[in-house]
């Protein structure tokens, strides 16, 4: 499922034809929920058969997002499988079923940016699997920068893959990071430094 | 856009495509709390089972020779004057460098995972270097049992953080068992009077802990008090007395309570 920040390939930022179609489709899918929400609510009901559609749908959203923030490596099931664990547990709490992706969304990111703390008051994992592909990737001349965007704290990275790959504005970042948007700001043009100073390139 | 803002994109853009969902089941009926514990408890015990048959005590060359068990001479149990050991009547009955200690610390304390570990060099030599270990570890309180074979402790590590474990020592088979995760709070309390149950606060966040209670015959749970029920706490739970074997006082918030079991 594209997003609309995964749509934005061209330099400069300006958008071709194709750049436009893939916003207009991403946001059309993003303007309607996951799924119905009927399906949430039934999930919410407790019919088994919705709550399993409904957690492999968002396993499917969420996983791209898993890989984006951890590199590509296993950590990507773990951060998927807890948080799906914390929708399971919280789901009767929903009380907007439309907002379920949002709702899950930040559950990752914020478990992603403090994991120690997440794992601590982890509630029992009801997730019994989460299969996975082998990787097919590895584009060599992103090899050095994977490496530098690794060595970010964990904050400066999730605040990255929001803003260069799921194409959140500044201001969404901070609210999807619980931050104030100056120091969204402030994060990014820092990370941006220290990435150009371990690769070796100075200023633009 | 930056050539370097470019690139980032196409990195996301890769990793992002690295693994997919194949299948999500979900257990057929919400497990309860207990359940869950039950579970867990059980997943615990095994644990610490094969532990206990994979690190025999001959295999601890850095650990003095520990005293030997008496039921009837528990011993005075103490800390040495650096917090690296516990003493039982003057002698050196467990190191902070046992190697239960530290393997608990390498592979479930998550210090030593695959992102903190690359965290900082220091964090690295910590995971990988006993006597960095040592240096940076030690017993910050130890409580004996009444009879002597049962040892409770707090491990912190206040180089790395501010971070507490709770764990108790079996003198008998000398197993180490960890009760909690490494955080910010947790520690063990004490025993109960004649020495049949022990309480230890743990599952602390931000401030709010629970309290365990724990049968010390089996290490089973008996009671958990403060319990989270599905949310986050509401108020911290603190330790008060011990009013008997089978039950405790505490303050829940600022609210005194008695609880039996």
């Amino acid at each position: 499922m594209p997003r609309a920040g995964a749509c934005l390939r061209t330099p400069s930022n300006t958008l071709g034809p194709r750049d436009v179609l893939c916003v207009m489709i991403a946001r059309a899918i993003d303007a309607y929920p996951l799924r119905d929400p009927e399906v949430v609510r039934a999930a919410q009901a407790g019919d088994e058969r919705a709550l399993e559609a409904l957690l492999k749908a968002l396993a499917e959203e969420l996983m791209p997002l898993a890989n984006a923030l951890t590199g590509g490596d296993g950590e990507a099931d773990e951060l998927v499988g807890d948080t799906l664990s914390q929708v399971y547990e919280r789901l009767g709490q929903l009380e907007r079923p439309a907002a379920v992706v949002t709702w899950a969304r930040r559950a990752l990111v914020r478990r992603f940016q403090d994991k120690r703390r997440w794992l601590s008051r982890r509630p029992s994992a009801p997730i019994e699997m989460v299969a996975i592909a082998t990787p097919d990737h590895a584009r060599p001349d992103l090899i050095d920068l994977r490496t530098a965007v690794r060595r970010l704290s964990r904050g400066e990275r999730a605040l990255l893959v929001l803003h260069y790959w799921q194409g959140f504005s500044i201001r969404e970042c901070a609210v999807e990071l619980d931050i104030r948007e100056g120091t969204a700001k402030s994060r990014l043009s820092k990370a941006l430094g220290r990435l150009r100073e371990r690769l070796g390139e100075g200023d633009p | 856009m930056s050539d370097l803002e470019r690139r980032l994109e196409d990195l996301f853009a890769e990793d992002s495509r690295a693994r997919r969902v194949r299948q999500v089941r979900v257990a057929p009926r919400r497990a309860s709390w207990p359940a869950a514990a039950t579970l867990i408890a059980a997943a615990a015990v095994l644990t610490i089972l094969l532990l206990g048959s994979l690190t025999p005590g001959s295999e601890r060359p850095a650990s003095p020779p520990a005293a030997p068990p008496s039921a009837t001479s528990p011993g005075t149990v103490a800390l040495s004057g650096d917090g690296k050991s516990v003493l039982v009547g003057g002698r050196v009955a467990l190191a902070i460098d046992d190697d239960q200690i530290v393997e608990w610390f390498r592979s479930k304390s998550q210090l030593c995972d695959q992102h903190n570990m690359t965290s900082t060099p220091e964090r690295r030599t910590f995971c990988e270097n006993k006597a960095s270990f040592r240096d940076q570890t030690q017993f910050a309180s130890v409580v004996g049992s009444p009879d002597g074979m049962q040892i409770g402790f707090t491990i912190e590590n206040a180089t790395l953080s501010p971070d507490t474990v709770a764990g108790i020592f079996l003198r008998s088979t000398g197993t180490v068992r960890f009760l909690s995760s490494y955080y910010l709070d947790n520690r063990f309390i004490g025993f109960s009077p004649t020495g049949t149950n022990f309480i230890y606060q743990g599952g602390c966040f931000e401030a709010r802990c629970g309290l365990v209670i724990i049968d010390s015959k089996t290490l089973s749970e008996i009671a958990s008090l403060n319990k989270p029920d599905g949310g986050e706490r509401q108020q911290n739970a603190t330790f008060v007395r011990w009013i008997s074997d089978n039950e405790v006082e505490y303050r829940l918030g600022t609210e005194l309570r008695r609880h039996s079991f």
